[in-house]
């Protein structure tokens, strides 16, 4: 899309014309004195032969045979200045009213802003027809109430439009609620609107000739202000040019959290949100039986707040709380005492005396609790907007940079801190139960996260159904809250307050005994933490490769340790890849754990293996490092086994004999036996595998 | 043949450096990344290979780092190992 640089503003001034042959010559000239681009759009015209009537003059010509519409003649010839080359259209008509001289006058605000749309404010003095004076004003009212921005004359014709605007906006109208229609849009879609006086010549009445059908096109314009108040009160976001062209973020209906977010983001300050809130709590306290909603919706709209905020406070008020106190409160003003009687006299034939009791009540009420509203949410928001403004970058799924892999968490720190405080108080079994509602919100409204596990579960389900995908996903997402909620609770509560059961730690310590060091290869399974924290009891110190990065999820488990962690931690982005470290742990006989399913480094160091199907990249330093040192390597895997409990299990052990020099390809064997195992554990623990990198794609 | 003969030597063998020969390898240019271009993992096979020929052992991390720079600072370290 080419959009006009402030520099290069190159407007193609447009007349359409419909049987105004009686003027159309004289406006072409004084518009050619002006400007030297002018297109003339001949919609059906039957009075005259328009070709002979601007022959001669240096205007192009484009004819329909049949009239289409004002709205199609516009649309027309912007596709045809978009041919030309043109930034802008400006519309002028044909029937003599306006002044080509007040041109000069549109320039300076399209160079100002070259997106906006600008409309001729007519001024109207007393010799204008009140009909017209009304029409003017109740359609600026309802451009209003559609989009709660304002403009002076929305009935005008003379009007500057961005080409590229036009193309972008999906119209309907051709005939005159085009007019209306276009600015609308546009006004949802992020186009400002901008005013500009211009002069008018209103002909005496006998000399005017209007095509506009008073039966017709009002049903016209009603339909259509009906469709499109419809339309402005939904709370459901529309598009927006600004951010679509910036390819930043899409508003979409189905994706109505991240619409929310983005519009909360870039549109909403805290104050309009608290003024929503407010708005909300006044107008829900009030007695407007059955049209409720309808108001809030329309008056938000008005002036431009947040409709959902509005709709959701207002909820608070449903009955009977509010409207009993402010019933109460009403009949204290009155009678000076306190309705004590709930009986079917006074609520049911006294009804009507009531309502006017709820109205003086919400008067007075309506206004002191929505002020104590907005003023919550605005320090909330305030509070909020600082949380966002530093986490908010951080979030994972949208890292676009050339990690490969990244645990960083999900939710931002505020959430966390959320679940840290249920874990205290209610135990992992309250945040289990939060957790549930949690993940279906990320399954349900958040398919950018749902879409993460996507790689695996295909593979591991091969199912088609929709719906069974969906339960997959989620019961995917509550296994890996799980892990992270049990994980929080070893740091928070401490390690008793899980049974970790390890029926192999036999084998282990009898690995162990040979001296050479242990490699325990382990994968993105079950909760390593748990793993870790059993393997004190091998009474030998644990390394582990681990990247620690700001906002990493697993590094909430180190938050909260008290006391120094049960084992060392090896940088893996460290000097040499952190070998000489590893090397160390092993000929000191120690044991050293890495994750067998993640890659650090370049691909060079990789193998690929065959997993539920097709190739992934494994690393083989794990492999290389046993045949290097003689360390046995013990494939371990966690998994939750009970609501307080995890099991470890070792599923193989690997011996890689001693190689000399670099064939990566000699480690192939041990890098597909890990695979195996994993292969295995999956299928029996398909909702505790959390590697959530997409493996299997090419690299 | 001086320890930084031997080691390149030595060097070309346990790690397969089939394409190079033990004069192309200059005394002061960096073992990894440019340079000799080895990786973490040739790392691994060059702690081996000091235990195993020169029976030097790397203990620490901050001596690691200091010997693994070029052949002059590996044959050094090797020396003074050597010689305690």
């Amino acid at each position: 899309m080419n959009l006009p640089e402030k520099e290069h503003i190159r407007p193609l001034i447009v007349i359409p014309v419909y049987n105004h042959g009686g003027t159309l010559r004289d406006v072409v000239v004084r518009v050619l004195d002006v400007c030297a681009d002018v297109l003339v759009v001949d919609d059906g015209s039957t009075d005259v032969n328009t070709r002979e009537v601007i022959g001669g003059l240096p205007a192009r010509l484009i004819r329909y045979e049949e009239n289409r519409g004002k709205g199609e003649a516009i649309l027309r010839a912007a596709s045809e200045a978009k041919r030309l080359g043109m930034t802008h259209i400006i519309t002028i008509d044909a029937d003599g009213q306006h002044d080509p001289a007040d041109l000069d006058r549109f320039m300076p605000v399209i160079r100002e802003d070259p997106l906006a749309i600008v409309v001729g404010k007519r001024f109207f003095d007393r010799t204008v027809p009140f009909s017209s004076r009304f029409g003017r004003g109740f359609s600026n009212f309802w451009l209003k109430v559609q989009t709660g921005c304002s403009l002076k004359d929305t009935q005008s014709g003379f009007r500057a439009y961005p080409v590229a605007v036009l193309e972008w906006l999906k119209l309907r109208e051709r005939r005159f609620s085009f007019e209306i229609e276009v600015l609308v849009r546009a006004a949802w879609a992020g186009i400002a609107l901008k005013d500009v006086d211009i002069s008018v010549h209103y002909p005496a009445p006998e000399a005017r000739i209007s095509h506009f059908h008073p039966l017709m096109d009002n049903v016209a314009l009603t339909l259509l202000n009906t469709r499109l108040t419809i339309r402005a009160i939904l709370p459901i976001p529309q598009r927006s040019f600004i951010a679509e062209r910036d390819g930043s973020e899409k508003l979409s209906i189905l994706h109505p959290i991240d619409s929310l977010k983005g519009l909360l983001g870039r549109n909403i300050s805290p104050k309009q949100l608290a003024l929503s809130a407010g708005l909300g709590i006044f107008l829900g306290s009030l007695p407007l039986i059955a049209c409720q909603t309808l108001t809030i919706l329309m008056t938000a709209s008005y002036f431009r707040l947040s409709k959902l905020a509005a709709l959701g406070t207002s909820q608070l008020c449903i009955p009977p709380i509010v409207p009993a106190l402010c019933i109460e409160l009403g009949y204290f003003v009155r009678h000076g005492r306190f309705l004590t009687e709930i009986s079917f006299r006074t609520l049911g034939y006294q009804g009507l005396e009531r309502i006017f009791e709820w109205v003086i009540g919400a008067l007075i009420l309506g206004p002191v609790i929505g002020a104590l509203t907005g003023g919550i949410v605005y320090v909330t928001t305030l509070q909020l907007k600082k949380t966002m403004a530093h986490t908010g970058s951080r979030d994972v799924l949208k890292a676009k940079d050339g990690r490969q892999w990244t645990s960083r968490s999900v939710g931002s720190k505020l959430q966390h801190n959320i679940f840290y405080t249920i874990i205290r108080l209610g135990g992992h079994k309250a945040a289990y139960a939060v957790l549930n509602c949690v993940a279906l919100y990320y399954t349900l409204l958040r398919p950018a996260i749902r879409k993460k596990a996507d790689p695996y579960l295909t593979r591991r389900f091969k199912t088609g159904n929709p719906f069974k995908k969906l339960l997959n996903a989620h019961r995917i997402y509550v296994g890996l809250g799980k892990a992270l909620i049990d994980r929080a609770t070893l740091g928070i509560k401490g390690i008793e307050h899980m049974r970790i059961e390890c029926g192999d730690r036999g084998v282990l310590k009898d690995l162990i005994s040979e001296g050479r060091g242990l490699v325990l290869l382990t994968a993105h399974v079950g909760c390593w933490q748990a793993a870790m924290s059993a393997l004190h009891s091998l009474n030998t110190p644990v390394s582990l490769l681990l990247h620690r990065e700001e906002g990493d999820v697993d590094l909430h488990y180190f938050e909260h340790t008290r006391g120094p962690a049960p084992f060392r931690i090896i940088d893996p982005e460290g000097y040499l890849g952190g070998v000489l470290e590893m090397m160390n742990v092993l000929k000191r006989g120690e044991v050293l754990s890495i994750m067998g399913d993640r890659v650090f480094g370049d691909v060079k160091s990789t193998l690929s293996v065959d997993f539920l199907g097709s190739p992934v990249r494994v690393p083989f330093s794990p492999f290389k490092l046993g045949s290097a040192t003689g360390a046995p390597i013990a494939v371990m895997f966690s998994h939750k086994s009970g609501p307080d409990s995890y099991e470890l299990t070792v599923e193989g052990i690997i011996r890689v004999p001693h190689e000399r020099g670099r064939p990566e390809k000699a480690f192939l064997p041990y890098a597909a036996q890990f695979a195996l195992c994993l292969e295995s554990y999956v299928e029996r623990h398909p909702y505790q595998f959390f590697n959530f990198f997409d493996m299997w794609k090419e690299n | 043949m001086t320890v930084k003969e031997k080691l390149k030597k030595i060097i070309i063998e346990e790690l397969k450096l089939e394409e190079i020969t033990p004069e192309e390898i200059e005394d002061d240019a960096p073992l990894f990344g440019e340079g000799l271009g080895l990786d973490s993992l040739d790392a691994v096979e060059i702690v081996v290979l000091l235990e195993k020929h020169f029976g030097v052992e790397v203990k620490s991390l901050d001596e690691g780092k200091a010997a693994f720079q070029c052949i002059n600072t590996l044959a050094a370290y090797i020396e003074e190992r050597q010689a305690r």
